[in-house]
């Protein structure tokens, strides 16, 4: 034992261990308060609409990489900004909380999650947090009824083809649908 | 004769009551940069016209002393002078030291230093700043090579090589620095391809007195032998190059009074633009020139060590000086955007843009000198960059 | 001959390793370029060049109407302090030598060369497929460089935190800025800018906007009829912003 406990190595393995050990331990042990997790929960809600562009699911994944391909395609290709459904503006006009008309306030939809995940986001240094104007009110989910997959592959092929999403209120023909549908 | 290399002795006190100081203005200037991004550039004196301030003159003088200071360790290993192999290893660490400090003021100061990633990873071609980011790591790792290849006795057959690379990086980055001026057409004080060479030739001579400051500074300090020898050649050769200096300052004032459109702004600078023409004549030209090429060559003071490190400093200073003139004096003179006429708007066109600088930029730039000190102090006390002796009987005389 | 072999393994192995060597920045740029293909459809096209046309004699001195429209179309607060961003500001023009003067207002001039887009080390600062010179707020480190370069002072660093930006106008402390030629407009399908719907609501009409690729378009034909000058015409930027009677 002598001999084990002489060498430095030793030494500073079984410091390390203890080290860690008593980390882990405070990491993981249960406060008695009230709150159980010491971050709360995020808190997810929509103030208008029934359902997101996309699944949450999707949503939770794939965010980060829409705005990513949408900054480009907005800030260099200049699509309009206020018809694509994956616009910051059009996320902050549906998503803003009705207590402070925002999405980086204390609890908000942004900042909750942000939160939870401990990621900084940076966005709303230049964007604007608060709510413009009423959301298009193009979102399919919502106007169609059934079908969700295929209704949004429609309206993404019909975007593509003719540059503009279809105006639901109105309506569009099967002529309109002409070279969409295949 | 075979130098030995050791580490900087010395008492305890003093090392950690130098570190200690050098710390302290490190701290400070970290801290003045944590304000600077947490309210933003509103704190500092630096505006929509006068964009870059009192960081810059300090950022771009220790980048360019940077580059200067590797010419001795050049001197040994591309010039072949074997009198100045000894003297390498130090000119290599102080390279390092000052070109971390000057780069760390620059990217504190950014308006968005959380986006360094996007720098290293977005670039474009065209931009020099773009260029000099791999100047500007290329040169660490070549002047650690170098080092390497100096202390390592494996490495030394790689001397030569590493030692000729390391030179024609520096000619490039200094090229760069000085282009980074020397490029922009906007601005009738910069617009000039004399920028770069001027840049290159002033940093041989800041480098070779912040050298020789350190050099006498450490051997001061631990009292090892320092010979006249050393100060001799060293002192003479700043002095040639102090005077090379001068003349392309002279040049490039001169070919400007020469250009009728140019003379508003010779005006400006040379006589009646306030604290330019005053750190133009009395800083740039007087302390950084004159005085100190008195020093070093007049028979009463040459042979004065305290006057050799006099006029370093003076060097020094006088660089800062001419820094803030180039940098700060050519946004403060206004853009012609109609040359010939009398501009006015509330955009502040056709006026002299005014600066005063702010207590927090200044410690932002102070820091990164502090921070190249901290840099050299450690790494003297800790690893073999000096000789043990200097000693004229010590180095070899006949190069 | 095992040394010429000796010789000959090196001279390929040095050879394959400096071809490894390049081949490998080479790869990575082919690789890039192949996946940011350019979107042939993309509504700002090299097809249009958006461009400017400022009739000074029309242009009234004291008249404001142009910036202030400037800074409520892009949420800017019409500040004037030595920090404050200036998107377009009105520029008093004096002959000293016989008192001639004239006024005019002064933007980013959307070169064709654009100074700022050459040094912007990120590329940032870049100029648009139909002409508009923008700076994309995402990449833009705060450098400030463009701002050195710019020959007519077009650009504006933001100083302090933004509150209360626009939606459609997205600004943030730490990156620089300038005319926009209201591109937020003009991706929604307006062809307007806000100072030229200002100037025309004053009665003044100093400011065309349109495409110069057109040559039906107003701007083109009034271009072809009056001519126009740069300011500045011997940087040879080829400004998209042109000025009559300067």
């Amino acid at each position: 034992m002598k001999n084990l406990l002489s060498k430095g190595w030793i030494k500073l393995a079984a410091a390390g261990t203890l080290l860690l050990v008593g980390v882990l331990s405070l990491a993981y042990a249960e406060d008695n308060t009230q709150d159980t997790s010491r971050v709360p929960m995020p808190n997810v809600t929509a103030v208008r609409g029934k359902q997101c562009v996309e699944p949450t699911e999707f949503m939770r994944k794939n965010h980060m990489k829409l705005l990513i391909h949408h900054r480009i395609s907005a800030v260099h290709h200049g699509d309009n900004q206020l018809a694509d459904k994956y616009s910051i503006i059009n996320c902050v006009n549906c998503h803003a909380s009705t207590r402070d008309n925002s999405v980086t306030g204390p609890g908000d939809f942004c900042q909750s999650c942000h939160a939870y995940a401990a990621v900084k986001i940076t966005c709303f240094e230049c964007h604007s947090s608060k709510p413009s104007g009423t959301p298009p009110s193009f979102h399919p989910l919502i106007s169609l009824g059934s079908g969700d997959k295929a209704t949004r592959a429609t309206m993404m092929r019909y975007q593509a083809y003719h540059g503009t999403l279809p105006n639901l209120q109105t309506g569009f023909s099967v002529k309109d649908l002409a070279g969409v549908m295949r | 004769m075979q130098i030995t290399f050791r580490e900087l002795e010395g008492s305890n006190k003093s090392f950690y009551g130098l570190l200690g100081g050098l710390g302290l203005l490190a701290v400070i200037g970290l801290f003045a940069a944590w304000q600077m991004e947490h309210y933003g550039h509103i704190i500092t004196g630096m505006t929509n016209q006068i964009v870059w301030g009192m960081p810059h003159v300090f950022a771009v003088f220790l980048i360019v002393a940077a580059s200067g200071v590797l010419n001795v360790a050049s001197i040994a290993t591309v010039f072949g002078k074997k009198f100045y192999k000894p003297l390498a290893p130090l000119s290599a660490l102080l390279a390092i030291a000052l070109l971390a400090g000057g780069l760390m003021v620059l990217m504190l100061d950014l308006g968005r230093s959380d986006r360094l990633i996007v720098a290293m990873t977005h670039f474009n071609f065209k931009s020099v700043f773009a260029w000099n980011v791999f100047l500007y790591s290329g040169f660490f790792t070549l002047a650690a090579a170098y080092i390497w290849s100096m202390m390592d006795r494996n490495m030394v057959p790689y001397n030569k090589t590493i030692g000729y690379a390391a030179f024609f990086w520096r000619l490039s980055l200094t090229t760069g620095t000085g282009s980074i001026f020397g490029f922009l057409v906007a601005r009738q004080a910069y617009d000039s391809a004399l920028l770069a060479p001027m840049f290159i030739i002033m940093s041989f001579s800041y480098g070779l007195a912040i050298y020789l400051l350190v050099l006498m500074a450490a051997y001061g300090c631990s009292k090892r032998p320092l010979g006249d020898a050393v100060i001799r050649r060293l002192k003479n050769l700043l002095g040639v190059f102090i005077g090379a200096t001068l003349y392309f300052v002279l040049v490039y004032h001169m070919t400007n009074i020469y250009f009728t459109k140019q003379h508003g702004l010779e005006r400006f600078i040379l006589l009646n633009g306030g604290v330019y023409p005053l750190l133009f004549w009395l800083g740039q030209v007087f302390v950084g020139a004159v005085l100190p090429l008195f020093l070093l060559y007049a028979p009463i003071t040459r042979q004065s060590r305290k006057a050799v490190a006099l006029a370093c400093l003076l060097v020094v200073l006088g660089g800062l000086a001419q820094m803030y003139v180039t940098i700060i004096g050519g946004q403060a003179y206004p853009l012609p955007l109609f040359p010939g006429m009398t501009v006015s708007s509330s955009f502040f066109d056709g006026v002299v843009h005014p600066y005063s600088p702010s207590l927090v930029e200044t410690m932002l730039g102070i820091g990164g000198m502090a921070v190249a000190g901290v840099i050299v102090v450690i790494a003297l006390r800790v690893l073999r960059f000096l000789p043990e002796s200097l000693d004229d009987s010590v180095v070899d005389p006949h190069h | 001959m095992k040394d010429f072999d000796t010789y000959r393994r090196r001279f390929v192995t040095s050879v394959l390793g400096i071809a490894a060597t390049t081949a490998l920045p080479v790869g990575v740029m082919f690789w890039q370029t192949a996946q940011g293909k350019e979107v042939d459809d993309s509504p700002a096209s090299s097809k249009i060049r958006w461009g400017m046309l400022v009739d000074t004699t029309k242009c009234a001195t004291g008249c404001n109407a142009c910036v202030s429209a400037c800074n409520k179309e892009n949420g800017i607060s019409g500040e004037v302090t030595d920090t404050s961003p200036q998107w377009i500001r009105k520029v008093n023009v004096t002959n000293p030598e016989n008192g001639y003067s004239f006024t005019l207002p002064m933007m980013c001039q959307h070169c064709e060369e654009p100074p700022c887009v050459d040094v912007c080390p990120t590329g940032a600062s870049f100029k648009r497929a139909d002409g508009i010179v923008l700076v994309d707020r995402h990449i833009c480190i705060g450098c400030r460089y463009c701002m050195m370069a710019c020959p007519y002072k077009a650009r504006s660093f933001i100083h302090q935190p933004v509150e209360d930006q626009l939606a459609e106008v997205p600004r943030g402390q730490g990156c620089v800025e300038s005319c926009t030629f209201c591109v937020q407009r003009i991706d929604a399908g307006q062809q307007t800018t806000a100072c030229q719907d200002a100037c025309n609501a004053e009665g003044h009409q100093a400011i065309f906007f349109g495409d110069l690729k057109d040559p039906e378009s107003s701007i083109s034909k009034q271009l072809a009829t009056y001519g126009a000058k740069e300011v500045l015409p011997d940087l040879n930027l080829h400004t998209g912003v042109r000025y009559q009677g300067i």
